[in-house]
């Protein structure tokens, strides 16, 4: 009985012992899968981590900064995971647009600063170059010789172009373009580009422009704001089809009416444009905003300075090579709301003094010239008479200019490598 | 005759594109003082603008270069290559001629004087 009193404690404990120890094993067994599982889950997604990290180094950064910096064709891949649980895709993600935050704002404040710096510099250099320009004008007047004139004709021309050059400067960097102009005809608008390109001389500019209609005394002008602006563009588009033409072909210049407004067209006897180039072209001329960085070395502005005036000034302009013959048409269109009527000073004749009648004129400005003034009313330029047919005399002279053009188009090609080509 | 007065803004059909980068007249030097008139009044369409314009000052009458070149706003190196050209074309003819046969008369010189006087 006391035995069996003794030992039944003892059996209770060992056989609960025994549970305890087996209860043990079974619950430290189950922690040893739950860590090995749970170290399976952390190892796993330490290497979801590392691989999505590998993948921003190797891949999404390099991407990132080509496309930052301007290329156009970069596509910066996603992250590798699809969103799963761990949240490494989600945690690199935002790692990613915090750092093309920075990079942005970096940028934006760099080429604000270098914009600045750029406007005042050129400032300065405008300044003195219209003084200079000014000054070569003045002794024109004053000096009544050719051989000076010749000489003067020389730095004239020279200044001219830079005083353009330094235009299209101000464009890219957002400054002012100039002096503003009253209202002018088109035609000395025209005249004026052609002033201000290299070769001057190897433009035509073709003297049947719309009449306004009704009205021998007016003539086609434009309004004050968009003179300089379009006198530039013009000037741009000269100067490249000039530069990309062979050196003893013409660039026509015509003026036709167009569905509420006029086309200005340019036509090249060039060898054309490549299709890359093209793309370039549209690209730049559709753009209402060109980064320092996208000019280029050595420059390249002209299809970026006529692309920003074109979108500030309700201008519209395109550029293609047609099949019709070789080199490019460049099409310049002016809605009828930048477009007025101009007195045509040339008309005046029945009112200019004649020294033989000894009349004294009552003159409308100092000099004894009629004023130019705008009439505020609204241009009919879509009245005016066809005046540039397609296939016309230009068509027929770039068809011939082109088959002399095949023959030279490689040296021609050849030329102009090397040359600070301005489109 | 004055001094031309200062242009506040540069004219933006340059002396150079008018003439064609030519300084020197093609024909005879012509004298400021040399009087012209229109000779033929037609086909503007191959003329520039200011050889147009020219034709037509020149159509009510005689002018002096000088005068013609301060109705342009034009240097008067440059008119006169622009006066030159019309003269060779024969739409302009010089008096010099008659000048030179029956030498200066009162009425072309009060005429000169005249013309001179609108350009104050």
């Amino acid at each position: 009985m006391n035995s069996s009193l003794r030992s039944g404690p003892a059996l209770v404990i060992r056989s609960a012992g025994m549970a305890g120890v087996t209860a043990l094993a079974v619950v430290g067994a189950v922690t040893v899968v739950r860590q090995r599982n749970r170290i399976a889950e952390l190892t796993k997604q330490l290497g979801e981590h590392e691989a999505e990290l590998e993948h921003l180094r190797t891949k999404r950064l390099p991407a990132l900064a080509d496309s930052l910096n301007g290329g156009t064709r970069t596509q910066v891949p996603g992250p590798l995971g699809d969103g799963n649980e761990h949240g490494a895709a989600e945690s690199v993600e935002s790692l990613v647009d915090g750092i093309e935050e920075v990079v942005r704002l970096t940028r934006e404040h760099v080429e604000q600063a270098s914009r600045r710096t750029l406007t005042g510099v050129l400032d300065t250099v405008r300044g003195l170059a219209a003084e200079q320009h000014m000054a070569v004008s003045e002794m024109q007047h004053r000096h009544d010789d050719a051989n000076v004139l010749a000489d003067l004709y020389t730095i004239d021309h020279a200044g001219s172009q830079l005083s353009r050059r330094l235009r299209g400067f101000a464009v890219l960097f957002g400054a002012w373009i100039g002096q503003q102009r009253s209202a002018t005809p088109v035609q000395e608008i025209l005249r004026g580009a052609q002033s201000q390109i290299r070769d001057y001389q190897r433009i035509t500019v073709n003297p049947h422009y719309p009449e306004v209609a009704g009205s021998s005394v007016e003539e086609l002008g434009v309004i004050t704001r968009v003179v300089e602006p379009l006198v530039l563009v013009i000037a741009e588009l000269l100067d490249n089809a000039a530069r990309y033409s062979p050196p003893y072909a013409q660039v026509a210049v015509g003026v036709q009416p167009a569905h509420n407004g006029v086309a200005i067209t340019i036509d090249d006897a060039g060898v054309g444009m490549p299709l890359e180039e093209q793309r370039r072209a549209e690209r730049l001329l559709s753009n209402e905003h060109v980064a320092l960085d996208e000019i280029g070395d050595p420059p390249r502005v002209g299809f970026a300075v006529v692309g920003l005036l074109a979108a500030r000034y309700g201008l519209r302009v395109s550029v293609d090579a047609p099949p019709r013959y070789g080199g490019v048409r460049a099409v310049v269109f002016v809605p009828n709301e930048s477009l007025t009527h101009v007195e045509r000073e040339q008309q005046q004749q029945t009112e200019e003094p004649a020294a033989a009648t000894g009349e004294v004129r009552e003159s409308t400005t100092s000099s004894g010239l009629p004023k130019r003034s705008r009439r505020d009313r609204e241009t009919t330029a879509t009245q005016a008479p066809a005046a540039v047919p397609e296939g016309s005399d230009s068509a027929t002279g770039l068809a011939a200019w082109q088959q002399a053009t095949e023959a030279n188009s490689t040296t021609a090609a050849g030329e102009n490598e090397g040359e600070d080509s301005h489109a | 005759m004055s001094p031309p007065r200062r242009r506040d803004r540069e004219a933006l059909v340059r002396p150079y594109l008018i003439t064609g980068g030519r300084a020197h007249p093609s024909g005879r030097e012509l004298d400021l003082t040399a009087l012209v008139r229109t000779e033929r009044d037609t086909g503007y369409t191959e003329l520039g603008p200011e050889h147009g314009r020219v034709v037509r000052l020149c159509s009510g009458g005689a002018l002096s270069v000088a005068e013609i070149a301060a109705h342009l706003e034009l240097p008067a190196s440059v008119t006169r290559v622009i006066v030159s050209d019309l003269v060779d074309q024969g739409r302009l003819s010089t008096l010099s001629t008659e000048w030179d046969r029956h030498g200066p008369d009162r009425e072309l010189l009060q005429e000169v004087l005249d013309g001179l006087r609108t350009l104050r």
